[in-house]
C-alpha cells in the first residue's frame, strides 16, 4: 500500500474523529463512530 | 451549571463511542490478520522441494506476491509441467485441485511444478459488499482442514490506486481500471511494472528458465459465463487439448474446447503461449459463489454449489452449464480439474513421448466423484 494512500486514510480518519467530537447530535456522533471503524482498520493496514 | 452537566455528558458519550470503535477494531483484527497467514499445506510424498516464486524474479522477494512453488521431480528424464491454482483466489476448485495434486501426486517420469496460490495477495482479503466467506472447512482424512477463500484480484493494500483504464503493457489493450490487479490480464508481465505485473513476470520467468513444456492455469467461472466446463488452449496447445478432451470423453466427462482468442490479451493461455515455448492451457469449472445470480453466499454454497436461483436461471435458459437441485459440488469441480490435468498429460505423452509427464498417486475423476475430496487431503 502506498504511503500516500495511508496518509490520505489517516487524514480522513482524523476529520471523522474531529466530527465525532464536535458533533452535538447523538445520531450523527454514532454515524461518525461507524465511519471511523473501517478508516482506523485501513490506516493501521489491518483490513 | 446546566451547561456544565451537558458538557460532561457529551464528553462521556464521546468516550463511550471511542471505546466502541476501539473494541470493534480489536474484535475484528485477528480475523483480518489470519487471512494473511500462509495456509498449512501437507507436503505430499512426491514433493522434492518447496521453492519461492521470487527465486525466478527477485523483485517480488519479501512481498505479498511471493508464493510457494512445489516441485515434484521424478529424477527421471521427461517433460515438465506447471500447474497454476489461485490465479483468482475466489475460484476454489482451481486451487483445491492444485493442492490435491501437490499432496498426492508422485511423478514417475518428468517434473511437476505446482503453485497453489499464484496470486497470494488475492487470498488475503475478500471482496467488500459481496458477503463471501473467508474460509471453508473439510473433515479430511488427515484431520480438520480449513481452506482460505479470497478475491479475484490483488489486494488494494498491495497495489493502489487503480487507474481509470488499465492499459495492457505489451499490446496497448484497454480494460476497466480494476483489471489492473487481475493476474490473468497481466501476462507476460513486466519486471518494472505494477505489483501484479511483477507476479506475472515471475511466473513467465519460471516457465522460461526451467523450460516448462505445459502450463495449465486452473479457474472457475460463473454458471452464466459462456466459457465454462472447458479447456481454453493456445493454438500450439490445440493438439494436446483435443487429445485430452477425447481422453476425458472415454471417462464419461464432457469438456468443451475453446481456442484462445488472439485478440484477448494479458491472459495466461494467450501470452504464455506467445512469449514462451510452453503449451498454454486453462480450465474452467462452474462456480455459483462467484456468479451474479446467486442467493445466500455461505460456506455451503462453496461446498455444494446448490442454489435455487441458479436452478431458476437454468429453467429460463440463461446458463451455459446444466444446473439442477444437485448443484455443482466442489468435489465434482475439482474432479473435473484433476481428471483434466491427467488427460492433458496423457495426451501430451502421446504427441511427445520423450517429454512425457507421468504421475502416480493421483485419484481419478471417478474416485473423486464418488469418494469426494476428504480421503485425499
Ligand atoms: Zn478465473
Amino acid at each position: 500500500m502506498s504511503l500516500v494512500y495511508q496518509l490520505l486514510v489517516i487524514l480522513a480518519a482524523l476529520v471523522v474523529l474531529a466530527e465525532l467530537l464536535s458533533e452535538k447530535s447523538i445520531k450523527f456522533k454514532l454515524q461518525a463512530a461507524l465511519v471511523l471503524i473501517p478508516l482506523v482498520l485501513r490506516a493501521l493496514k489491518i483490513a | 451549571m446546566e451547561l456544565n452537566r451537558q458538557h460532561l455528558s457529551n464528553r462521556n458519550l464521546n468516550l463511550v463511542l471511542l471505546a466502541i470503535v476501539v473494541i470493534v477494531c480489536l474484535y475484528v483484527t485477528p480475523g483480518y490478520l489470519a487471512m494473511r497467514r500462509p495456509e498449512a499445506l501437507r507436503k505430499g510424498p512426491g514433493v522434492t522441494r518447496i521453492a519461492h516464486l521470487s527465486e525466478w524474479f527477485e523483485g517480488i522477494k519479501g512481498t505479498a506476491g511471493d508464493t510457494d512453488v512445489y516441485i515434484l521431480d521424478s529424477g527421471k528424464p521427461g517433460g515438465s509441467a506447471l500447474i497454476l491454482g489461485g490465479t483468482h483466489a475466489n475460484e476454489p476448485a482451481g486451487y483445491m485441485a492444485a493442492i490435491l495434486m501437490l499432496e498426492n501426486a508422485v511423478p514417475a517420469q518428468g517434473r511437476l511444478y505446482i503453485i497453489p496460490h499464484a496470486n497470494a495477495s488475492a487470498l488475503t482479503y475478500t471482496d467488500p459488499m459481496e458477503g463471501v466467506p473467508r474460509e471453508f472447512t473439510l473433515q479430511a482424512a488427515s484431520g480438520k482442514r480449513v481452506f482460505r477463500h479470497g478475491s479475484r484480484a490483488t489486494s488494494p493494500m498491495n497495489q493502489w490506486p487503480d487507474p481509470d483504464i488499465y492499459v495492457h503493457a505489451s499490446s496497448g489493450q484497454q480494460l476497466s481500471g480494476s483489471e489492473t490487479r487481475n493476474l490473468n490480464r497481466a501476462y507476460p508481465g513486466r519486471a518494472d511494472g505494477n505489483f501484479t505485473e511483477m507476479i506475472a513476470y515471475a511466473i513467465t520467468s519460471l516457465i522460461r528458465k526451467d523450460s516448462i513444456d505445459i502450463t495449465i492455469d486452473l479457474h472457475e467461472a460463473a454458471p452464466e459465463y459462456p466459457v465454462i466446463n472447458a479447456i481454453v488452449a493456445h493454438e500450439r496447445a490445440m493438439p494436446t487439448a483435443s487429445g485430452a478432451i477425447l481422453n476425458l470423453e472415454i471417462e464419461g466427462v464432457v469438456m468443451g474446447l475453446e481456442p484462445s482468442p488472439a485478440s484477448l490479451r494479458g491472459l495466461s493461455h494467450r501470452e504464455l503461449g506467445d512469449s514462451t515455448a510452453t503449451l498454454a492451457l486453462l480450465m474452467e469449472s462452474p462456480n455459483a459463489t462467484q456468479g451474479r445470480l446467486r442467493g445466500r453466499t455461505d460456506e455451503a454454497l462453496i461446498l455444494t454449489g446448490k442454489d435455487s436461483q441458479y436452478v431458476r436461471g437454468q429453467k429460463l435458459g440463461r446458463l451455459f452449464v446444466p444446473y439442477d437441485e444437485k448443484g455443482w459440488p466442489l468435489h465434482l469441480r475439482v474432479a473435473r480439474h484433476v481428471g483434466g490435468l491427467q488427460a492433458i498429460f496423457a495426451a501430451h505423452a502421446m504427441t511427445a513421448p520423450e517429454r512425457a509427464i507421468v504421475l502416480g498417486g493421483v485419484p481419478t475423476y471417478d474416485e473423486l466423484a464418488t469418494k469426494r475430496l476428504e480421503p485425499f487431503l
